[in-house]
């Protein structure tokens, strides 16, 4: 199954050089379990307001959206922008859209720092121990050459 | 309702590296002793499966910001904002506390570091130290606390070679382990930073080489290099920590008594006496054990924060520089730039955190400051310490963060990184404190500790200093490429790992105006309370604290018996 936030990680960690996408990894089910979890939810981070919005940076995320409706952001605000799903798009569209947003033509700080926790747990779904879900039988492993991985 | 318990001879607060020296060393003297521990218990069966770069990424051994977590303002004109999670430092909870986490490194400061004002006025002029410093010598010398560094080292089997840094203090002897063994990325590290006249040493630490037994008769086993170290509990106990070495000489007293999930809150007083503390179960039962004697033995902060939150000592007033608590508060800096291979492996994934190799000519005062234009040092660093393939996913400067130009990137450098870093000094300033957040309350009600920091022009100074001989060791090395250390972001970044080397702010001295505590971390204003870790630091230094730290603790487990028995 193919919805947009599977598109989004496969543009993110596209197939390569012989190696799966994230979706073939695994990777997107650890998101999706990841969001599902203390962390999309926001435990183990301080939720208790004010939420003030700083006029500097170091403050880290202060929004009251906990990751997961900061993820929803984004995915919201992506389509909006393509016009329509991003799984109906193609992967030079996909990755236009993405180029936007890096470069600021399109979203807001909330929709660049969930981007970014994103691209952080696509990596971890694609490279982490294989027992939290992603890197299916340890094959992103094998194709960068990890020679730990001892338990 | 609160539960009362029978009362005992010393209740410490946190069972991480000072916790158990003085629960050790108390038990041992014949003192009964309650040890009360915010976080879970463990042992060593419990950090079975460690290998496992998800759980330091995860923050599951490190203080729960949910329930308690700090407040940062970068200067005194601005709201402050919650640290909603640990990033730039990320202190331990649970049995151990920090010792778990830790690298393992255990270096002592250099003797300059504890006389760093009188020493710096001496040579460069009282003008030399920016005008806002509170810079202060720390009330003893570096000869003052070698006995208690031997007594530590001993215990801990703390590994390196005498002479090999030129600038470490005069030493009663040898180490008592050798060095770990080389690994390859430190050892291109070291034999560049040779080659431009420097003196790289093998760090000295307590992760064992060899089998080891102390003197209090408690054997651990050799490091098996599995390369899970920092953020993570040794599986073995080859790395010291508090379980593998002292708690256990206190269990075995059968005077300690260690109540986990034990949240302490206040510590309750009465002319100038402490006559306990109060704590929270994880029921949320409120409980207050009795004490002859209290011993803060907390992280940094949560020693400060309980003092204020307690009406203990007096606050600090950075306007009129009145009061102690909360003052002097400061931290390390870190530069960071890596060596890029294109033609061989360093086999990053073997070795431990402590199997490092590090150059100390840019440290304390060792180089002429004349002209540079800051005082302070640091030490420059490289580490066999990348844990797995996500933190080791070091990437070029320019390598996209997603697409098969991220992909690509990952698997052509992975395993051919060798990490460069500078840690610095950073310098207590008059406005840089720690006090109680007018806004922010933890998961109980209580205000939040408040942090007041920011870089200042000598810290920035001081930075690209370091990373520009830091670049200069990473360049010698012959790599295809370098990432160069980056400048300073605009404002202190509290999600950036810098360090968990957080100082200051219930300080040691001897004048009682300007410390909080004496030159045996016991309170000036409270015959019976020792508070004792990073927060009896009055700055930080270029060398990590920990060693400083767990000496200090021994220095006032002999006050505190000296007090028992006397009183």
């Amino acid at each position: 199954m193919t919805d947009d936030l599977a598109a989004l990680a496969d543009t993110i960690f596209p197939a390569t050089d012989g190696l799966g996408s994230a979706s073939d990894l695994g990777a997107v089910d650890y998101v999706r379990a990841t969001l599902d979890g203390p962390l999309g939810r926001g435990e183990h981070c301080y939720a208790a307001g004010p939420h003030r919005s700083p006029d500097h940076g170091g403050h880290g995320w202060q929004w009251a959206d906990t990751p997961a409706q900061g993820l929803a952001h984004l995915l919201t605000m992506l389509a909006d922008a393509a016009g329509g799903p991003l799984c109906t798009l193609d992967d030079t569209a996909r990755t236009a859209l993405l180029t936007d947003l890096d470069e600021g033509r399109i979203g807001d700080p909330l929709a660049r720092a969930a981007f970014a926790l994103l691209c952080t747990w696509v990596l971890e779904g694609a490279l982490s121990d294989p027992r939290h879900g992603g890197n299916a039988g340890g094959a992103a492993w094998r194709w960068i050459g990890y020679a730990g991985g001892v338990r | 309702m609160t539960r009362e318990h029978p009362g005992t001879d010393v209740v410490v607060v946190g069972c991480g590296w000072v916790g158990g020296i003085v629960a050790a060393e108390l038990t041992k003297a014949g003192a009964d002793v309650v040890v009360l521990e915010r976080g879970p218990w463990r042992d060593r069966e419990a950090v079975a499966g460690s290998h496992d770069e998800m759980l330091p990424r995860r923050l599951v051994h490190t203080q729960d910001t949910a329930v308690d977590t700090w407040t940062l303002r970068h200067d005194g004109s601005e709201p402050a904002l919650p640290i909603r999670r640990a990033g730039a430092w990320t202190p331990g909870t649970g049995v151990g506390g920090s010792s778990m986490l830790y690298g393992g490194v255990l270096q002592r400061l250099q003797p300059h570091d504890f006389v760093a004002r009188s020493a710096l006025t001496g040579r460069y002029g009282a003008d030399a130290i920016p005008a806002d410093s509170t810079l202060a010598d720390w009330g003893i010398t570096y000869d003052d606390l070698a006995p208690d560094y031997d007594r530590f080292e001993l215990m801990a089997g703390v590994s390196g070679r005498a002479g090999a840094n030129p600038f470490e203090g005069p030493r009663s002897g040898e180490y008592p382990m050798p060095p770990l063994p080389p690994t390859p990325g430190p050892t291109l590290f070291a034999e560049a930073a040779r080659r431009l006249g420097m003196h790289p040493f093998p760090v000295p630490n307590g992760t064992l080489p060899l089998p080891y037994t102390n003197p209090d008769g408690v054997s651990r086993p050799a490091c098996t290099r599995c390369g899970y170290c920092i953020g993570t509990p040794c599986e073995i106990g080859a790395k010291a920590d508090a379980l593998a070495t002292v708690l256990p000489v206190a269990f075995r007293s059968g005077r300690m008594d260690l109540r986990c999930d034990s949240t302490v809150f206040r510590v309750t007083h009465r002319d100038g006496r402490a006559d306990g503390v109060l704590y929270r179960d994880a029921d949320g039962e409120v409980h207050h054990q009795r004490g002859r004697v209290v011993v803060l033995a907390g992280y940094t902060f949560t020693n400060v924060r309980l003092l204020l939150l307690s009406r203990l000592g007096t606050p600090y007033d950075p306007a009129t520089g009145t009061g102690t608590v909360g003052a002097n508060y400061s931290y390390n800096l870190l530069t960071t730039g890596a060596a890029f291979f294109a033609d061989r492996r360093i086999a990053s994934h073997i070795g431990a955190g402590g199997a490092a190799e590090y150059v100390a000519d840019l440290n304390a005062d060792n180089v002429d400051h004349t002209g540079l234009g800051f005082v302070g040092g640091g030490l420059l660093w490289s580490a066999a310490h990348v844990t797995g393939p996500i933190g080791g996913a070091i990437l070029p400067p320019g390598t996209p963060r997603w697409g098969t130009g991220f992909t690509r990137a990952l698997r052509q450098w992975h395993d051919r990184v060798v990490l460069g870093v500078g840690h610095g000094e950073v310098l207590p300033y008059r406005d840089h404190t720690i006090d109680l957040d007018p806004v922010y309350r933890d998961a109980w009600g209580d205000p939040l500790a408040r942090i007041t920091f920011d870089w200042k022009p000598n810290e920035r100074a001081l930075h690209r200093f370091l990373g520009s001989r830091l670049s200069e060791v990473l360049h010698e090395m012959a790599p295809t490429l370098v990432s160069e250390p980056s400048d300073l972001e605009p404002h202190f970044d509290t999600t950036r790992y810098q360090s968990t080397h957080n100082t200051g702010g219930a300080i040691m001295g001897d004048d009682p105006a300007r410390s909080t505590v004496d030159t045996r971390m016991r309170m000036w204003e409270n015959e019976n309370v020792w508070v004792v870790g990073g927060s009896a630091f009055p700055q930080s230094a270029g060398t990590g604290p920990t060693a400083t730290i767990c000496a200090l603790a021994y220095r006032a487990s002999d006050a505190i018996r000296e007090h028992l028995g006397a009183a």
